[in-house]
């Protein structure tokens, strides 16, 4: 029966972490809290380590608290995380998404930093500053940093939060046979500028229920054997892991099997793990994606996908995880279009109608439940102070 | 040294690779991808690749022999993907036949527009070229190879269709 306007204003009779107010989508104000209160004191991805593999090299990070970072592989070997500013005057220190620099030079007045963070040049110092302000005043912003889970570097603003394993408090467990055995390394990264809120890309890859949107899946995933057993399983932080499945992608026309496959995983095996408050392990038979979401505006996303394999693969090896991949993801790949195509849809809806969305499908935490939708926003409505399906009520 | 009927056979060698290129932009445009293959070889390889400063390597989006394509865009309809028309525009910059003339290289500059079918709003999807190889057939100059080298690599949701 249609509603009329009253109806379709009228709360869900259902309990309250069963919905949620778009309003949580589409507020600036919620998303400057989420920027404060949630992105600047929570562990999220920068990069991989694969991407700073020498001494000096150096990759720059939108962070999505609202900094840009960069990361540098010390002389040490370490891996530290800096703010791209230069402490002067605000310039941006690098330029390049990356690169290897021995000393990272402000090209506006010189000043030159090294690969720990220290000041170590600041033209005609003494005689502009004499010994009000010198080197030792003058070093970089320095961001906690651990590198860890497969190798990807973690960074986080609040040098008290706890420490990244605390945080993720076990979500990876399962998957850490295959991402901590050997090295990984990356071999695809594109970045997509999407015209949503990045709640929404999260929740695309925290509910299955979807998987009626991709063929792919749909003939190689739903219809097999072991699809409806799949169970979720949440962990404290906000995160969920999904339970696995052998996918069987001959059932798509013109697809292999995956030959290749990962430690620990049985062949064609796909593990996904969702961790507050927008990373996404996504392991499936032969290559590793991992979706790191970073708001530009309440209803602007970028999501920076990374495409891994082992360090170790030869050549021809790495080409098949490279076919794998693309064959689903990257921006020509069967699923991602698609998956990115709901998220636009719900993006340009926002605010033009839209009224609650129901996250509120209980099949006993298996595939097509929306615990895991209900598990980040439970979080979430921690991290904010609010409940998530009454953003204006203050809890 | 070039004589006369030689340089004619050269000048019309080029007249008929760029056009086999631009009758493969039409085709692709009109997404008469049965056309557009049938300007390929059977051999015919494809793939789309951008070098990536990010990760200070080139990044292959996209590689797949004929069938592979054929596969690709057979099941275009069964897959949901934007309502929108991509418009390419392409010149040739340059045509290189070797000494034989049964083979040449081609390369094309490529920027694509992406229109929206709801408005019909048009924006820039992507620049890049094409680097193509091309062989003599009976039938006439086919393609052989052809690599999109993409300089976009923000490419917002991406696409389903062959560029
Ligand atoms: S802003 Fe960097 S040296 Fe002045
Ligand atoms: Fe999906």
């Amino acid at each position: 029966m249609p509603r009329n306007a009253a109806q379709w204003d009228l709360k869900p009779q259902l309990p309250s972490t069963h919905f949620v107010d778009p309003l949580i989508y589409t507020s600036p104000l919620i998303l400057h809290e989420e920027r404060e209160k949630i992105f600047a004191r929570t562990w999220v991805i920068a990069c991989h380590e694969s991407e700073v593999r020498d001494p000096h090299d150096y990759r720059t990070y939108r962070h999505p608290a609202g900094k840009n970072l960069f990361v540098v592989r010390g002389d040490d070997g370490t891996i530290r995380a800096f703010y791209n500013v230069c402490p002067h005057r605000g310039n941006t220190l690098l330029y390049e998404p990356a690169g290897n620099a021995k000393h990272l030079l402000c090209i506006f007045h010189a000043f030159a930093f090294d690969c720990r963070g220290e000041c170590v040049t600041i033209p005609r110092g003494e005689e502009g500053y004499q010994d009000r302000i010198g080197k030792a005043e003058m070093g970089l912003r320095a961001v906690r940093t651990e590198v860890g889970f497969g190798g990807m570097v973690y960074v986080n603003l609040d040098d008290g939060a706890p420490a990244l394993r605390e945080f993720l408090g076990g979500a990876l467990d399962d998957m850490l046979e295959a991402l901590d055995t050997e090295p990984l390394e990356v071999f695809a990264f594109h970045r997509a500028i999407v015209p949503t809120n990045y709640k929404l890309w999260h929740d695309t890859n925290s509910e299955f229920y979807h998987d009626y949107l991709h063929y792919h899946n749909r003939e190689t995933s739903l219809k097999q054997p072991g699809y409806f057993e799949r169970r979720y399983t949440t962990f404290p932080n906000g995160h969920a892991r999904v339970g696995d499945q052998v996918v069987k992608y001959e059932a798509y026309e013109g697809f292999k099997d995956r030959d290749l496959s990962f430690p620990g995983l049985v062949r064609n095996q796909w593990k996904m793990v969702d961790l507050f408050p927008g990373q996404t392990y996504n392991l499936r038979g032969s290559s590793l994606r991992i979706d790191t979401s970073i708001p530009i505006s309440p209803v602007q996303t970028s999501i920076e996908f990374r495409g891994l394999g082992l360090r170790r693969d030869t050549p021809e090896e790495r080409a098949l995880r490279v076919r794998d991949y693309n064959s689903i993801w990257g921006p020509f790949g069967r699923n991602l279009h698609e998956d990115l195509l709901a998220v636009l849809g719900q993006g340009r809806a926002l605010g033009r109608g839209q009224r609650y969305f129901l996250h509120a499908r209980e099949e006993d935490n298996t595939i097509h439940d929306e615990i895991g939708m209900r598990q980040f926003y439970g979080e979430w409505s921690r991290w904010m102070g609010r409940p998530a399906s009454a953003p204006l009520e203050v809890l | 040294m070039l004589d006369v009927s030689s340089l004619e056979t050269l000048n019309s060698d080029h007249r008929e690779i760029a056009r086999l290129v631009y009758d493969t932009v039409l085709l692709l445009d009109s997404k008469d991808f049965s056309g557009w293959l049938h300007r390929c070889t059977d051999d015919f390889a494809y793939a789309v690749r951008s070098w990536s400063p990010e990760l200070r390597a080139q990044i292959t989006w996209l590689e797949h022999d004929r069938a592979g394509i054929e596969n690709l865009v057979r099941h275009l309809p069964r897959h949901h993907t934007e309502p929108v028309l991509l418009t390419r525009h392409a010149t040739v910059y340059r045509i290189e036949p070797d000494a034989e003339r049964s083979e040449a290289t081609a390369i094309t500059a490529l920027t694509i527009y992406q229109t929206q079918d709801d408005g019909g709003e048009t924006s820039l999807f992507a620049v890049g070229r094409y680097y193509d190889r091309i062989i003599r057939t009976d039938d006439g100059w086919r393609l052989r190879e052809r690599e999109v080298e993409l300089d976009t690599r923000s490419l917002g949701i991406g696409t389903q269709y062959p560029l």
